[in-house]
């Protein structure tokens, strides 16, 4: 006698509910030995494999419509409880939709601020360049005292890519921008001049065409193009034809476009966005002057990057350089430099290496939201696990496990957590979209793909997983302890859910507290830096000052018409009603750069290891006057100090006192061993230069006659507001040279508040971060309040009975909640000094440990976690006795 | 009761095949009983499904038996159908026939190419 099949047999065992599965089995092996002696074994076993087929879906149904088995058995399987679990669980969810929605919401928002954060951390510093294998990608840099420099001379690069054994070959790229016509209107796009071998060298995909290549890299050659993408399809209304390749106006010349670059790619640096790339000897077309590059040594204007040759590695690289560059130096007659070779994969960009660290604390803050986010989906979870004891209890008694009880638990967070998950992923990308301007620093646009790749996929994926274990073990752990036997008796609002689980909901409100506490702290402390950086005293007339950028070089300005271009200028800005002074300065005051010089202090014998290179500012007489600069000794810079006569220079108070003990006035120092002496004429009192956040360094002034600058910066100082003024300023000054190009046109507190865009981010972001966390806190109080009132109806019924008052009971509850805010809050000060040491170098004129704001912070969350709980408070002062007795 | 519910063809298929059977009806003579009838194979997971919803409106009552030895010591589920199941089958019946009484196979010819 054969046996049934096996397989088939096992499904519709799991198939069947266990109250039937013995009777059902046993028809279907009578059956199935009827027909094996009647018609064969073949025949049987197809007989039964088609029964079982087709006996599936009525079983399954049957086993669902079935009530949960009495008898205690434990061979029911992992997957056939499951799926009853999880029908159950979204039964649940939906027969409480309001704490379903609030879970859902808060998960949501919780998983939410992490994932975008994520996203914009793998857009900037985790996703190398979308081209072949950007792990063998190389930069070559060259080591200096100073830092790393990221540029080389064209000829230097034709000499290492022809020399050069590790790299399977090099190419070079400048960045840049070019005019594109289109259609009536000019178009300026960031572009990328490149070498031949750049389209090989990274294994750029295209979408039509070719790239760049070999033979179009010489001034022989066709003008050629390449474009990405966006621009194509602008530029041709997404109509693809390759027959004869359109071309595009580029700088007033008619380039061919060769091919299309498939998108994502936008070059060679994270964050650029460039849409043409020209060869370099296009570069050299469109640009006279820069025709002297091609042969010049000395001047640095390209990126060098190679591709590696499988099996050598970046040290191997470096060493092949520094043989080319030690053989090379000698009869080029310059120093040798000390080559470096760095990975490519995500080319040479800045981005990733500035925006790590913040976008890095971020992300813990972000989490900090989730866990906060958490705690309040466990409590709610908890609240639900605790009503639902009695059903547990008779379901334990009926022998279902305890391990049952807590999957059900955390079946729920599973489900409220991929709901979660799903929304974070579907909305991140707009979000990050919205978030990416603000990476950009210095006002420079930043681009970057907001596309969910497998990194986020695995991070939200992650998070889910997280959330459902940090929200569905507390109610799992809840419910393991929480039914027994004893409430199969009680009355169901009786049931309270024990002291172990009371206690469960309270650590948790605690905990939240605790963190929400944390983050606002933070939140005060990055405001407090704000607005310490906005009010300090910058030494500058900062409410009263325009400044308009000029660049006379461009208009090829000799020195002399530079010079009288500005005294015009000045003359001319002057005359504006409402002007009080104008000046001119090579440098923009907290424009984040500036100029640096090595000074010679006589008598002065510097340490080791002491910068001696300084900031300095070259400037007319009227600078001083026009932006707010106070005389402390000496003079001031006037007409009288010009080329021809003795070098002089204004100090400042800083540089006094280092190197003269302030009696500076009357000394000298010297740029250079061969330089003529410069005498110190006076001394001013000290201004902020770069940031707002510099402290207190040395810098000096020279005037402008005695080393003239080629651009610069007028900055002109106004009575009231010079806001309205700005319109009428850049008219007066393009009527003097229509010509010299004006460049940026704002108001020092405009530039201020530029430099201070990251602080202003960092504050925006913490508060609103930190405003999450409290919400989600106190709705969390508010709820588990909730929950307790509702549980105790009947014992607040017999207080009322007994004669307690209205404010009594309201007491009784508001002294609970204050317990776990005053309990969450003082954990929260200690997190807060924590997260504190952890931002501490971002502050600025308050510390981390600074007792007002944590005072301040703590008694605005107690207050709002009494406004939070007064409402369930009230709610069990007018319960009724009658009625809350009679329920019984 | 004053609500009677009508039965399903299938319904009235497993009622009438039990009745046929008698006694010994269980799971696996009904079906046979009604394949050797009509030639369906009826799948043994709607039959019971059928089952449990004649059990439910009270025209059939299940005993399960001890384990037998004969199919491997497996229970059965013998079936009896009730004096409700009876009536719910004359209904059934009479109404049937009140509606065909009269009908001449010339009217059952389909309008319009029949329906689909």
């Amino acid at each position: 006698m054969s046996r049934a099949p096996i397989v088939a047999r096992w499904i519709l065992a799991r198939s069947l509910h266990p109250g039937e599965r013995d009777v059902v089995l046993g028809d279907f092996d009578e059956e199935y030995l009827q027909r094996s002696i009647a018609s064969g074994a073949l025949a049987a076993r197809r007989w039964y494999r088609h029964q079982v087929v087709v006996s599936l879906v009525p079983n399954l149904r049957r086993r669902l419509a079935r009530p949960r088995p009495a008898p205690a058995r434990r061979d029911g399987g992992f997957v056939d409880g499951l799926t009853q679990d999880i029908s159950y669980a979204w039964r649940m969810i939906r027969r409480r939709p309001v704490v379903s929605f609030v879970a859902l919401v808060s998960l949501t928002t919780g998983v939410l601020l992490p994932s975008v954060v994520f996203s914009l951390l793998n857009a900037a510093v985790l996703r190398p360049l979308p081209v072949t294998d950007p792990n063998a990608l190389a930069v070559v840099l060259e080591v200096r005292s100073t830092g790393l420099n990221h540029n080389f001379p064209f000829p230097d690069f034709v000499d290492y890519r022809a020399g050069q054994r590790g790299f399977v070959d090099m190419m070079a790229v400048s960045r840049g921008q070019v005019s594109v016509r289109r259609g009536d209107g000019v178009q300026v796009l960031p572009a990328e001049f490149v070498s031949g071998s750049y389209f090989d060298v990274l294994g750029v995909r295209m979408r039509q065409g070719r790239g760049l290549a070999e033979r179009d890299d010489s001034a022989a050659a066709a003008a050629v193009a390449v474009v990405s993408e966006a621009l194509w399809q602008q530029l041709t209304g997404g109509i693809e034809s390759t027959e004869t390749p359109p071309s595009i106006e580029i700088n007033k010349h008619r380039f061919d476009v060769v091919g299309v670059v498939a998108a994502p790619f936008r070059g060679t640096e994270v964050g650029g966005d460039s849409q043409v790339w020209l060869p370099i000897a296009a570069q050299f077309q469109l640009d006279a002057d820069s025709a002297p590059l091609r042969t010049s040594r000395t001047a640095s204007w390209l990126t060098l990057m190679g591709r590696l040759k499988p099996g050598s590695s970046f040290e191997d690289a470096r060493e092949d350089l520094n043989r080319i560059e030690i053989a090379l130096a000698a009869p080029v007659g310059r120093p040798r430099r000390s080559l470096t070779v760095v990975s490519g994969r995500q080319g040479d960009s800045m981005l990733p290496g500035t925006v790590r660290t913040p976008l890095v604390l971020l992300l813990g803050a972000a989490l900090l939201v989730l866990l906060v986010a958490c705690a309040n989906v466990a409590n709610l979870l908890i609240g639900r696990a605790t009503e639902r004891a009695r059903e547990l209890a008779v379901r334990s008694a009926l022998g279902a496990g305890c391990g049952r009880l807590a999957r059900l638990a955390l079946i729920e967070a599973v489900l409220l957590a991929s709901a979660g998950a799903g929304v974070a992923l579907a909305a991140a990308p707009a979000l990050v979209r919205q978030v990416v301007p603000f990476l950009g620093r210095y006002g420079e646009p930043v681009a970057l793909d907001p596309g969910v790749d497998w990194r986020v996929l695995s991070f939200v994926t992650a998070l889910a997983v997280i959330v459902t274990l940090l929200a569905g073990l507390a109610p799992a752990l809840a419910s393991l302890r929480g039914p027994s036997l004893r409430m199969l008796g009680e009355n169901n609002r009786a049931v309270s859910g024990g002291h172990g689980v009371t206690r469960l909901r309270s650590g948790l409100v605690v905990v939240q507290f605790a963190f929400a506490l944390s983050l606002v702290v933070v939140s005060v402390l990055l405001t407090r830096t704000v607005y310490n950086l906005q009010t300090q005293p910058t030494g500058l007339d900062i409410d009263h000052v325009a400044l308009l950028a000029v660049e006379p070089d461009a208009a090829q300005y000799d020195q002399t018409r530079t010079a009288n271009y500005l005294a015009t200028a000045i003359a001319r800005l002057q005359a504006v009603p409402g002007v009080r002074a104008a000046g001119y300065s090579r440098v923009a005051p907290l424009a984040f750069g500036g100029s640096r010089m090595t000074v010679l202090v006589p008598g002065y014998s510097a340490a080791a290891d002491e910068d001696m290179e300084l900031d300095f500012n070259r400037v007319t007489p009227g600078y001083a006057d026009a932006i707010g600069l106070q005389l402390v000794s000496g003079r001031w810079i006037t007409a009288h100090d010009t080329a021809a006569s003795q070098p002089v220079t204004v100090i400042n108070e800083t540089m006094a006192r280092r190197y003269w003990k302030d009696a500076a006035v009357g000394r000298r120092i010297r740029f250079g061993n061969d330089d003529p002496d410069v005498e110190i004429v006076g001394v001013v009192r000290d201004v902020k230069y770069r940031m707002l956040r510099d402290a207190g360094l040395p810098s000096f002034y020279l005037p402008l006659a005695q080393m003239p600058a080629p651009s610069g910066i007028i900055v002109v100082r106004t009575a009231g507001s010079p806001r309205p003024a700005l319109g009428e300023l850049r008219s007066a000054l393009s009527s003097v040279d229509p010509a010299v190009p004006i460049g940026m046109v704002r108001t020092l507190r405009e530039q201020a508040s530029i430099n201070l865009s990251d602080e202003r981010l960092a504050m925006l972001i913490a508060t609103v971060l930190g405003g999450a966390a409290l919400v989600l806190a106190a709705f969390g109080l508010y709820a588990s309040m909730s929950h307790v009132v509702g549980q105790r109806v009947r014992e607040i019924g017999i207080r009322v009975a007994l004669g307690a008052t209205h404010n009594g009971i309201r007491r009784l509850v508001l002294g609970e909640a204050t317990v776990l805010a005053f309990c969450g809050t003082a954990g929260g000060v200690v997190l807060a000094m924590v997260f504190g040491r952890l931002i501490e170098t971002r502050l600025y004129g308050v510390t981390p440990t600074d007792w007002p704001t944590l005072v301040a912070s703590a008694a605005g969350l107690g207050a709002i976690a009494l406004f939070a709980s007064d409402v369930p408070a009230r709610r069990a002062a007018r319960i009724d006795p009658i009625n809350a007795l009679r329920e019984e | 009761m004053a609500k009677v519910e009508s039965l399903g063809e299938f319904e009235q298929t497993v009622l009438l095949a039990i009745v046929h059977v008698g006694a010994e009806a269980y799971g696996v003579t009904v079906r046979q009983e009604i394949e050797r009838r009509t030639g369906r194979d009826v799948s043994i997971g709607a039959l019971y499904t059928a089952f449990d919803r004649l059990e439910r409106k009270g025209y059939l009552r299940s005993r399960v038996s001890d384990p037998t030895p004969q199919r491997g010591g497996r229970a059965k589920r013998h079936l009896n159908v009730t004096a409700a199941g009876i009536r719910a089958l004359r209904r059934s019946r009479d109404l049937l026939d009140r509606m065909w009484k009269g009908m001449s196979a010339a009217r059952l010819k389909p309008a319009h190419g029949g329906d689909a």
